[in-house]
């Protein structure tokens, strides 16, 4: 317990990680891997600590959640990974390049979905088409594949503000994945939508990551949601955020809509319940 | 914004009846308006050559039509030219002065300096410039039609959701296709209801032109007609100039609706 109380505090930097150089030499030799390997990465605005020293490693095809409290700086971490941010201190590699300006080989899917109100669900999508110069049969085969996986049946043509919340952020995430990239970086892409849409959404999703193995970057506070979704959990203290604890998540996938019928899960969600409490998240008496 | 209802399916509704249900009731209105005003006259006995039914000088648009008809393209062309040039410079501009906060900052004193002055004053001075043509006409309509359009422009170019870049930025988006793709259709809808605006005052702003000093237009003729007593003729100006300003908007809402697919039926 004082060990954690310590790391909330920042006197311990990093804690589960492998040798982090290592891990770089490693990646140099493989192009187009999707590996990201972000080194003691901290960011302040002016006075504000938004974020701690935190390291954090999301191997070739691996899903890593990120789970803290509100305004823990998760966001800000997901931000300076997609090159949208530039750290403070700390560096982030991509397939072991220094990320120097935006990740391109990226998909990025956010809490607002982020949709152009003036482009059908379908033209969304196939912005990534046109903005990339992809080829145009090939994208829009693809889309519509995408569209059916997720569940998209006739919105082809509505326009974002005519679908509801889960529809809009199904098509998000489908034009996160239309252009194949390595990456897909997520920021609470559940976060505004009603518990049963949520499980069908993040069911719908690890179908998706199942097939493709993407290198994937979850942010979220859903406890259900990171330990149903993730090979690791990467759990973040309060702000300035800091990764406190990793743990790894043996489950079988797919894995079902109702998680509480693995003892692990029960395991998993009391693990990370406890750190929270003893980081001052949770005050239970 | 978002229509939870919108994922069940409407019930098809025959476009017809819509149509009948929109275009009735004012149609009504309309032709209520029409024969009061034709009876008016017997009513309240109101002398023909003060009051004209519409009866009267209806007859004109076939009498005179080509005087009509040469009057209305010489406003029409002065309109259309003088707005086409006054939306040419403004948007440029709005997308200048919202893209550059200094530039807003020192040209925003300005723009609210010429936007206070009432623009018929100038009107005299485009005369002494650039004398009795066609010229001191365009002048006051891009004069005129200038300032909604351009206000709307900053507007329209400032409201864009700044995140969206974190989108763009992410597909590698040049500065060019960010443009393209996003800045401008988020524009859009703004810079249409300034000229919107725009077209109203640019119908204003010819017949304010041709009053002070023309050699055609739909006021030159009205006030040929008034010093010959010809009260149906000038009725008859009125009501060309009314369509003629119709013409113009329902042309601008047209191109509105074509360029603007996703606010059709909002």
């Amino acid at each position: 317990m004082s060990e954690l109380g310590a790391l909330a505090k920042g006197t311990v930097a990093r804690m589960n990680f492998p040798n982090i150089q290592n891990v770089r030499s490693l990646n140099v030799a493989q192009e187009k891997s999707g590996s990201i390997v972000a080194s003691d990465v901290s960011k302040s605005f002016g006075e504000f600590e938004a974020l701690g020293p935190v390291s954090v490693e999301i191997g070739e095809g691996e899903f890593v959640s990120i789970l803290g409290p509100s305004g823990c700086g998760k966001s800000t971490l997901m931000l300076m990974i997609a090159g949208l941010l530039k750290p403070t201190r700390g560096s982030i590699a991509v397939n072991g390049r220094i990320l120097t300006k935006p990740m391109t080989d990226v998909g990025i899917v956010f809490q607002d979905h982020l949709l152009l109100e003036f482009r059908t669900a379908f033209e969304n999508v196939l912005l990534q088409q046109e903005i990339r110069g992809l080829d145009r049969a090939a994208t829009e085969k693809r889309a519509r594949e995408l569209f059916k996986k997720l569940g998209l049946f006739g919105v082809e043509t509505r326009y974002p503000r005519q679908l509801s919340g889960g529809m809009q952020q199904r098509v998000s995430i489908a034009r996160s994945l239309v252009h194949d990239p390595s990456v897909l970086l997520m920021d609470e892409p559940f976060g505004a939508l009603d518990a049963i849409s949520r499980t069908q959404i993040r069911h719908d999703l690890e179908m998706l990551w199942i097939e493709t193995r993407k290198s994937v970057l979850f942010i979220t506070h859903s406890i259900e949601e990171a330990i149903g979704l993730s090979d690791r959990v990467l759990v973040m203290s309060n702000s300035p955020g800091r990764v406190v604890k990793e743990i790894r998540i043996d489950l079988p996938r797919p894995r079902p809509a109702y998680l509480g019928q693995y003892p692990e899960f029960s395991a998993y969600a009391d693990e990370i319940y406890k750190t929270f409490e003893e980081l001052g998240v949770y005050h239970f008496k | 914004m978002s229509n939870v209802f919108a994922e069940t399916t409407r019930p098809p509704r025959p476009h017809l009846a819509k149509g009948i249900e929109q275009i009735v009731p004012p149609a009504l209105i309309l032709i209520a308006f029409v024969v009061a005003w034709e009876f008016s006259s017997v009513w309240f006995g109101i002398p023909k050559y003060l009051f004209p039914a519409p009866s009267d000088f209806i007859g004109k648009f076939v009498t005179d039509r080509s005087v009509i008809a040469y009057h209305f393209a010489a406003t029409g062309y002065v309109a259309v030219v003088g707005f086409a040039a006054a939306t040419l410079i403004a948007i440029p501009l709005g997308l200048a002065i919202a893209s550059y906060s200094s530039l807003r900052r020192s040209l925003f004193p300005l723009i609210v300096f010429f936007e206070i002055i009432p623009k018929t004053i100038t009107a005299p001075l485009l005369i002494v410039w650039f004398g009795f043509g066609f010229a001191p006409r365009i002048g006051l309509v891009v004069i005129m039609t200038f300032f909604p359009i351009l206000v709307n422009s900053i507007a329209g170019f400032s409201s864009l959701n700044p995140r969206l870049h974190l989108i763009t930025k992410s597909m590698g988006a040049n500065s060019w296709q960010t443009f393209r793709f996003i800045r401008f259709p988020s524009a859009m809808p703004y810079i249409f209801s300034g000229m919107k605006i725009g077209m109203v005052y640019a119908v204003t702003a010819c017949i304010t032109a041709e009053f002070i000093g023309a050699n055609e237009g739909l006021e030159v003729m009205i006030l040929t007609a008034s010093s010959y007593m010809d009260i149906s003729l000038m009725f008859a100006g009125v009501i060309a100039t009314a369509m003629l300003a119709m013409l113009l908007t329902g042309m601008l809402l047209g191109l509105e609706k074509a360029m603007m697919p996703w606010r059709r039926d909002q």
